[in-house]
């Protein structure tokens, strides 16, 4: 099972890349076009999901996590190997970041391995936690890449370094077989199954998702979850009730390494789009406003009673998965979770101790 | 083509195939007219003795309002001119000495649709030159403004309303645009008010699943409870209806401060959407005796309860 693809791109100095090769194997019948740039109309936001270009990179592609001074941010850092994304979330902040109106495939992906090597250089002795999902689903593409696949083995020979994919799909299978040494996460971004069917359009549901992280826990991964984005809808705290009794139906306390919880967000000119492009969608009737770094959240008692609630609905059922919050003030962490840690840095020295910890 | 004298009553006033001028005053052509005469004869299409107007809509209108009976006027037969080079003839000299409005703009992309010209050529060969900006689904929002009626064109196009306005205007059924024009017409909001009021009317509706009369008619009885012009309640009202807790935040902010009962000079502030749990306290002194007495103010406002709660943006205050 793979999402359709009905164009490739190449461009002429990707030709030659392995990965060029495994995508056109693995798409018999797709158009294959060489060019330097992708044949798609820009207008046309749902063809651009069907469009592969192949493409070497233009600048770094291990970059620091783009969170803002005025949050706590979680100190990840982004290998940016693919940039767009086959499923078509309303609140998909890459609505707004893309320009290139296809999904873009890094050939020479391989050279952020040398970026890696370097940070860790620089750092002995620090654990690097890095992931592949911020301009990108990280297994969307995977039956047509085998990106991950590749990927995963080469994170491994450096024992510094922790690796988190995350995914809304379920394609797993080409892990599996991969042992992960307790240094790779697999991530599953959930929701309440209201919000999974009215907003995160192409993607599996929620069980679906959990029984693509059973799978991933068998074979030995280490499981993460984020809840986000947390979304108020009429019912709200049922279901997300619901939705953490389906996350411990497939999983037990301590097969997970973390889970965040991160309300919708969005910047305002995101807002004009998803209400053109899903005008049928209530998230922009929520009662959002402007937070410190501009972008448009829940007016802040309202998050922090669903971080509240759904904290307490997390801690009812595990109380070892290392909980935070994504993106929040010291002050709304300790109203909500009792809690803070204080900083960016703070966060991510209890994420990297939870990413080593089994 | 051929000059001659048409009576007024044998023109098409309703006929607004290739006209589209709306707005602006008559009167200072109308005196024109009266004074010099019409220089400018306007240009008529022959429809089986009725006649058409392809230019000079408005110097028609000037003439009937000076009580004249008669125009000497250019007239084309069917045959001597397509639709599409009628329509050009308007369009091309009125480009040619003005902007069009965006009432003006509509009614002739609604115009070059019925003459059988595709979305796609009317958008990228005469967008720009109708005035129109270029918005996704810009098309079919403005052929949809082109049918609003026409009171509410001549809003449009005198600037009482604003494009954004009219193309929410034309997506409710009838019965909601009308009372959505006549409440908008009492609150006589600024161009800038409307866009927010379209916005807020829109948002709450659909959240609440209220018809647009309905949310109106209650907005109006609230607004005319409160002090102050009608419309700047009505939207104060509005705002608190998209935004419920956190306008019930404010009034509880507020009412703490009452509470505190401030010494004068004083002031307190927080973060307009209480994002921050700080509170800016500002006071005025002069004079070292003043400042001192200040200070001592300040530490006893900070020991109370009340001023404890502001700081607390997430506690619900208790109420007296
Ligand atoms: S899965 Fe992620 S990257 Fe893909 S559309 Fe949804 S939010 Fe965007």
């Amino acid at each position: 099972m793979r999402f359709p693809i009905r164009k490739i791109t190449i461009h002429p100095e990707a030709a030659g890349s392995s990965v060029a090769r495994t995508v056109v194997e693995k798409c018999p019948g797709v158009p294959v076009v060489t060019a330097a740039r992708p044949s798609v109309d820009p207008g046309d936001e749902g063809h651009s999901k069907d469009t592969v270009f192949i493409t070497p990179r233009k600048g770094r592609l291990l970059k620091r996590c783009p969170g803002t001074s005025s949050y706590v941010c979680c100190g990840y850092r982004v290998l940016n190997l693919v940039t767009g994304c086959p499923l078509d979330c309303t609140y998909c902040i890459l609505q707004l970041y893309l320009n290139q109106p296809c999904l873009v495939v890094h050939a020479d992906w391989e050279d952020a391995l040398r970026e890696l090597d370097e940070l860790i250089a620089k750092h002995p002795g620090r654990v690097v936690r890095l992931g592949t999902g911020e301009l990108a689903d990280s297994l969307a593409l995977e039956p047509l890449t085998d990106m991950a696949r590749e990927l995963v083995p080469r994170v491994l020979r450096r024992p510094e370094a922790v690796l988190e994919l995350k995914t809304k799909t379920t394609f797993v299978e080409s892990l599996l077989d991969i042992d992960p040494r307790g240094r790779v996460i697999l991530s599953w971004s959930v929701n309440a199954e209201e919000v999974v069917r009215a907003d995160e359009k192409g993607a599996p549901p929620l069980t679906a998702r959990l029984r693509a992280a059973a799978e991933g826990r068998r074979a030995g991964y280490r499981i993460g979850l984020h809840f986000d984005p947390l979304v108020r809808f009429p019912g709200w705290e049922r279901s997300y009730s619901r939705a953490v009794e389906a996350i411990y139906d497939h999983l037990r306390e301590g097969d997970i390494a973390w889970i965040s919880l991160g309300s919708l967000r969005y910047p305002p000119a995101l807002d004009a789009i998803i209400r053109r492009r899903f005008p049928g969608s209530h998230l922009p009737l929520g009662e959002l406003v402007p937070g410190l770094d501009g972008k448009l959240r829940y007016f802040r008692p309202l998050r922090e009673e669903m971080y509240r609630r759904v904290y307490r609905d997390i801690r009812r059922r595990d109380r070892h998965a290392e909980v935070y919050l994504c993106m929040e003030s010291p002050e709304v962490w300790r109203s909500s979770l009792g809690r803070s840690p204080g900083s960016t840095a703070g966060l991510a020295r209890c994420l990297d101790a939870a990413a080593i910890a089994e | 083509m051929k000059r001659a004298a048409v009576p007024l009553s044998r023109v098409a006033w309703r006929n607004r195939r290739f006209s589209f001028s709306r707005g602006g005053g008559l009167e200072e052509l109308t005196a024109s007219i009266e004074k010099v005469g019409l220089l400018d004869p306007p240009e008529l299409l022959n429809k089986g003795g009725r006649y058409i107007v392809i230019r000079g809509a408005r110097r028609l209108q000037a003439l009937r309002r000076l009580g004249r009976k008669h125009v000497e006027a250019q007239i084309f037969g069917e045959d001597e001119i397509s639709p599409f080079q009628a329509w050009s003839r308007n369009f091309h000299e009125n480009r040619a000495f003005r902007n069009l409005n965006p009432a003006e703009g509509c009614t002739a992309l609604r115009q070059l649709a019925d003459l059988g010209l595709s979305p796609q050529k009317i958008v990228s060969g005469y967008f720009p030159l109708l005035g129109l900006p270029r918005r996704e689904g810009g098309f079919e929002a403005y052929l949809s403004v082109a049918h609003l009626p026409d009171t509410m064109l001549d809003l449009l196009a005198d600037g009482a309303i604003t494009l954004g306005t009219a193309v929410y205007l034309a997506t409710l059924g009838e019965s909601e645009r009308r009372s959505a024009f006549r409440f908008l017409k009492k609150a006589s909001l600024s161009v800038g008010r409307q866009r927010e009021w379209a916005r807020l009317v829109a948002d709450i509706s659909v959240r609440d699943e209220t018809s647009v009369p309905a949310l109106l008619a209650s907005v109006s009885r609230a607004a005319r409870r409160r002090h102050g012009q009608f419309g700047a309640s009505a939207l104060q009202v509005l705002r608190e209806r998209r935004f419920p807790s956190l306008a019930a935040r404010r009034r509880a902010f507020q009412r703490l401060l009452r509470r505190l009962r401030l010494p004068p000079g004083f002031q307190v502030t927080t973060h307009p959407f209480f994002e921050k749990g700080e509170l800016h306290v500002r006071f005025s002194a002069s004079g070292e005796k003043e400042y001192g007495e200040a200070l001592v103010r300040l530490e006893r406002l900070g020991r109370e309860d009340s001023f404890q709660l502001l700081m607390e943006p997430g506690k619900r205050p208790p109420r007296k």
